[in-house]
């Protein structure tokens, strides 16, 4: 070890003691505002996860249609959108219908979304979502069995195995005002949280057959749900897509929800402000390493007058903030996880997040390496920079000034 | 008494002023000084006639407002920061009033620290910080912190680690004037013991006439001077 950190790591904690406890709250002050730092990422990236699974999980990266109805053969459409993005992994056709439920009395706006149940079984994250019954779409006679949100099912009091009716305005092709009435029975075959409040809210999961009959679109599909192999260049295939298919077409990816956009802004505005916590901490660490040298005058001649250089007492001094920082880093870091499992127990125990406010439901705190490493490296340097000041002034103490202070 | 070995030191013309007020107080009025290889000088004065001040600039602690200080002919207010401390660890050691150790390192620590500072490892270092705090009697206390020791042995601690680089100066300002007298005397003994040992030049200000008669050179000051008939060279012995 060498010396200067020796003698740093040796006198800090004296040096603590001697400025009372004013130095401690300051300490104290770094650990919260790197813990509040350290939740607040966690909690943001939780919830851009939470949202980005969701929406992977419901309607894959990409979602291709064609204004008007899709009348080519998937497969075709399919081969069309892979040879202008090769890295597609899969495609899965869909429909996607309003209507309106009626049950018990009580109306809701929902929107039927019609998949093949064996592609979206292998592509599309439904299935691992199920809370109650299981992902599949019988139909007995004219009974059809769909997979509900949670919320839908809550809202209407629906358990597995429970039946309800869907009414559905039908356009007239020769009179588009005029709208005739289709009504359909419906079976709960499983419940399932998908995620996003509104999904669940308003989401019906139905065979693609069982939907298009519903609406009477034939073999008519909406679109195709893409996935590909990296989630993160969905922005970039989707332009792609969208420059070669023409304006006929709409691409969307899954940052399209303007919770992304907002997402953006917000966590660095966050991250500033919490920041702004540990400046103030660092400032206060930095009169507290200030007392130090004050109070080690005497030493600091001694350390002179014995051949320590003022670049060496200018390292003990950095040597010190620095240990500061790292040891508040880490006990911030610790705290950091406690109070992120406080806030995951208190979503399972007390619903904190109202989904109608945040459109999600729980939030899935992320801790991200990333988040850690510049959390660590931002409050290194502030209390690195907190420290220029104090060892600015040991290093330009004359020996004989600090021999004469007692 | 005549002394042919070489002079080691040399401060010629220093002037020293200090703010008091609206005014300057003139400390030092072109004090003049020979310092030979292995030689034992004492100065002696009144308070506030100097000495310290005298001494700190001798030791580099302090830079006059005019005159040089050359060691071995090298003016060391010449020497860059890192020079002048490469200077003050290396051929410099100093003992003050109040053993100055510092109080979270113990007694073998605090001795090492200067070594440590040389560039000498931590396994060296702390073998030689052993062997001088075996030989000033202190092989019970190398790890007792210096609020545990008692004053003579705290200063027997700071003088180990004044020696622990083997320089060729040993400075010591008033080494006793903090210790009873029985401590006082085992000090003064200690000091002549391991200048002869070490043949380390020794220059001591003290205001103890008795431990002052046991040199074989004294300079009194007197209001920031030599006083009349002290031999700046060393040329001519002079007693109090």
């Amino acid at each position: 070890m060498s010396p200067w950190v020796w003698v740093a790591f040796r006198t800090l904690r004296s040096g603590q003691k001697k400025a009372g406890i004013a130095s401690w709250f300051s300490f104290v002050g770094l650990i919260l505002g790197v813990a509040s730092m350290m939740v607040a990422m966690a909690v943001i990236s939780g919830f851009e996860t939470t949202l980005k699974e969701a929406i992977i999980d419901v309607r894959g990266h990409l979602v291709v249609f064609k204004q008007g109805r899709q009348v080519e053969a998937p497969d075709q459409f399919e081969a069309k959108l892979k040879s202008i993005v090769p890295d597609i992994t899969a495609t899965v056709p869909f429909v996607m219908v309003e209507a309106v439920a009626a049950h018990k009395g009580r109306l809701q706006g929902v929107i039927i979304q019609g998949v093949d149940a064996a592609l979206s079984s292998e592509h599309l994250g439904i299935r691992k979502r199920i809370i109650e019954g299981e992902y599949k779409f019988t139909k007995e006679e004219d009974v059809m069995g769909v997979v509900v949100g949670k919320g839908f099912a809550h809202n209407f009091n629906l358990r597995v195995g429970d039946v309800f009716r869907l009414v559905m305005p039908i356009a007239n092709d020769l009179r588009p005002v005029d709208f005739k009435r289709k009504m359909g029975q419906f079976k709960v075959m499983g419940v399932v949280d998908l995620g996003k409040h509104q999904y669940n809210e308003r989401y019906l999961v139905a065979d693609l057959k069982h939907a298009q009959e519903f609406a009477d679109l034939g073999s008519k599909y909406l679109g195709l749900m893409v996935k590909i192999k990296d989630s993160q260049r969905a922005r970039s295939f989707g332009l792609d897509l969208s420059a070669d298919l023409g304006p006929n077409y709409w691409v969307q990816d899954w940052e399209d929800d303007n919770l992304f956009e907002a997402v953006k802004v917000e966590k660095p505005i966050l991250f500033i402000v919490l920041l702004i916590m540990v400046i103030v901490a660092a400032l206060n660490i930095s009169s507290t390493l200030f007392i130090n040298v004050v109070q080690r005058y005497s030493d600091i001649g001694v350390l002179k007058a014995m051949g320590a250089t003022p670049r060496w007492i200018r390292r003990v001094f950095f040597s010190q903030g620095l240990l500061i920082g790292a040891i508040g880093n880490f006990l911030g870091f610790l705290l950091g996880l406690v109070f992120c499992g406080v806030f995951v127990l208190l979503q399972k125990n007390m619903g904190v997040i109202d989904g109608s406010v945040y459109n999600v439901d729980s939030i899935a705190v992320q801790i991200r390496m990333g988040d850690l490493v510049t959390i660590f490296l931002v409050t290194m340097l502030i209390c690195f920079i907190s420290t220029l000041a104090p060892a600015w002034r040991g290093a330009e103490l004359k020996p004989v000034e600090g021999l004469r202070y007692e | 008494m005549s002394d042919a070995k070489e002079v080691i030191l040399t401060a010629r013309g220093l002037h020293k002023s200090y703010a008091q007020g609206a005014g300057q107080l003139h400390i030092l009025k072109g004090v003049d000084l020979e310092i030979r290889r292995s030689e034992a000088l004492c100065i002696v004065g009144a308070s506030g006639a100097g000495k310290s001040t005298l001494l700190h600039i001798l030791g580099a602690l302090d830079a006059p407002d005019a005159g040089e200080v050359q060691f071995r002919s090298n003016n060391i207010f010449k020497l860059g920061d890192e020079a002048l401390a490469r200077y003050r660890n290396k051929s410099l050691g100093f003992v003050f009033q109040f053993h100055h150790l510092l109080a979270e390192f113990s007694a073998l620590e605090n001795v090492l620290l200067p070594a440590r500072l040389g560039g000498l490892s931590h396994e060296a270092a702390k073998q030689k910080a052993d062997i001088l705090l075996n030989k000033m009697g202190l092989s019970h206390r190398l790890h007792h912190f210096p609020s545990q020791l008692s004053g003579g042995e705290a200063q027997r601690v700071a003088i180990a680690r004044a020696l622990v680089n083997d320089p060729e100066i040993l400075f010591a300002d008033e080494p006793t004037g903090n210790l009873d007298s029985k401590n006082g005397l085992m000090i003064q003994d200690l000091f002549f013991e391991l200048a002869e040992q070490m043949k380390v030049t020794l220059v001591v200000v003290t205001h103890d006439s008795k431990f002052a008669e046991r040199f074989p050179r004294v300079l009194r000051m007197q209001d920031g001077r030599w006083e009349e008939g002290s031999s700046v060279s060393g040329e001519i012995e002079t007693r109090i």
